[in-house]
């Protein structure tokens, strides 16, 4: 499979912190990554670096074969707070991407109603993010990074907020999205079901290093019941162990 | 829907009730102290008053001069302020250079300030145009100015990772995002601006206002001096509901 990103002795530090210490790996092109680790290991730094919202201290990356200086449309960005505009409506912040890009408004309107369909948001269209749930702002979020023409989406712990229920059911949405618009993902999360639930690969982020690189390897598509099967938990386990120790 | 109706009433009744309350106590000291109306004339004299000016055409062509120049003196000294109030949010060594001229201006009377206002700028519109600028120019670029360095990161980040040029961002973000700073700051301004226009109408005017208070001191005509003191009260109150009307019509995502 051919290689979208590439990230080669990659360090970060805040002043005297080292928050990354030479991190090498890769992600194939339409693969699911998710990347774990404790609090404070530097998840979200590594995601904003590869977003080029942080400059590296040392080490390279490469999308697409080249070095990666800058931001990019071609990498998309889920923040941990959902970052919908709040004086845009819904429908106004799915389809901001495609304005910024200076699409015509009949290509906008189309890849626009086409999405919403498919999440199933079109009943709240013209509501504010401030009068929808905590779920459905995310979902709105995740369909506005969707509709990009990012070929790479980072996501960075985009679920943290919500409860268990809203949580699987984003999560189903989330593979949804991702089986349809074939992108390739970044997913940043301290949810180890999570992690095992959505990824073909986990990175465990220790003490600013990667710790382990593990393949999941349960049939797609999934749905919930695999989180109860054997297999499921016996890989949690193991990751649960490798975290601890 | 019954309490709702209740509170309604209640919130249409308080500012009517407060005003009959000024009025009583009005009447009260009048009754106390016994001032003739030269001093201090009785509500319904002031009331006779102003219906006179308003038929003699006094009134709506003082008026109108004055709120000429609050337009003026608003969209002048709003668009410096509220510009000037985003350049040194986005240049923080702009904002280092400039903030003690900033903070010492601000402490200089404007009254003071008038008389050379009138000398340099010519007894014409200019000078209270300039005035009325002033007295609103502080306090809107100082807001305006808190207002654009808080609009969060994560929206930038958002906008920089869609690769959103400055125009982009100005347009989706930066001036959606001051939309209630803007309101909050016109809402200072259009009130700092009708004593502003005063001002520069007390020191050189032949018209407006100001000079009408002036005119009914100098002829002991103080009813139409407090004819005056309700009108630019009114003028205020009028153009704060206005702004507060605007603001509740385009910020409906608050």
């Amino acid at each position: 499979m051919k290689k979208i990103i590439e990230i080669k002795n990659l360090s970060y530090s805040y002043t005297d912190l080292k928050v990354l210490q030479n991190l090498n790996f890769s992600v194939e092109a339409n693969e699911f990554l998710a990347i774990i680790g404790p609090l404070g290991s530097g998840k979200t730094t590594l995601l904003k670096i590869i977003a080029g919202l942080k400059k590296a201290d040392k080490g390279n990356i490469l999308f697409q074969g080249k070095n990666l200086l800058k931001p990019t449309r071609k990498i998309g960005f889920i923040f941990q707070k959902n970052n919908l505009l709040p004086w845009l409506t819904v429908w106004e912040n799915i389809i901001l991407p495609l304005k910024i890009q200076q699409l015509s408004i009949k290509e906008i309107e189309k890849r626009g109603e086409e999405i919403i369909e498919l999440v199933d948001l079109k009943k709240f269209k013209h509501m504010y993010p401030h009068e929808l749930s905590g779920g459905m702002e995310q979902l709105a979020a995740l369909t506005r990074a969707f509709i990009t023409d990012a070929e790479l989406l980072l996501l960075d712990e985009p679920f943290a907020s919500l409860d268990v229920i809203n949580r699987e059911k984003m999560n189903l949405e989330l593979l949804k999205l991702w089986k349809q618009r074939k992108k390739t993902i970044l997913f940043v999360t301290h949810s180890i079901e999570e992690a095992v639930f959505l990824a073909d690969k986990i990175i465990l982020l220790a003490s600013n290093k990667i710790k382990k690189e593990l393949t999941i390897n349960f049939p797609r598509p999934r749905n919930i019941n695999i989180s109860k099967s054997k297999k499921f938990l016996n890989k949690k386990c193991q990751i649960k162990n490798l975290w601890q120790n | 829907m019954k309490g709702g109706f209740f509170v309604r009433l209640i919130n249409k009744v308080l500012p009517i009730g407060s005003f009959i309350l000024f009025l009583g106590f009005w009447y009260l000291i009048l009754l106390i102290k016994n001032y003739p109306s030269f001093i201090l004339p009785t509500p319904h004299e002031v009331a006779i008053r102003f219906l006179k000016s308003i038929t003699s055409g006094i009134l709506p062509f003082h008026i109108f001069i004055t709120l000429q120049e609050i337009f003026l003196g608003v969209l002048v000294g709003f668009s410096l302020a509220f510009g000037l109030g985003y350049i040194l949010a986005k240049f923080k060594f702009l904002k280092l250079a400039i903030s003690p001229l900033i903070i010492g201006f601000q402490a200089v009377p404007i009254i003071a300030m008038a008389p050379l206002l009138v000398i340099w700028l010519g007894p014409g519109i200019e000078a209270k145009v300039f005035v009325c600028a002033a007295t609103l120019f502080f306090p809107v670029l100082i807001n305006s100015m808190v207002g654009f360095s808080n609009i969060e990161t994560n929206y930038y980040d958002l906008l920089n990772s869609l690769e959103a040029n400055f125009w982009q961002k100005l347009k989706f973000l930066e001036i959606p995002a001051s939309m209630p700073i803007f309101f909050a700051g016109l809402k200072i301004g259009v009130t700092l601006s009708v004593i502003g226009a005063v001002v520069g109408e007390f020191v050189s005017s032949d018209k407006g206002l100001g000079f009408l208070i002036s005119l009914a001191g100098g002829l002991y005509d103080t009813p139409l001096r407090f004819v005056a003191f309700f009108t630019l009260s009114l003028i205020a109150l009028l153009l704060y509901l206005g702004v507060s009307w605007g603001e509740k019509k385009l910020l409906k995502w608050k």
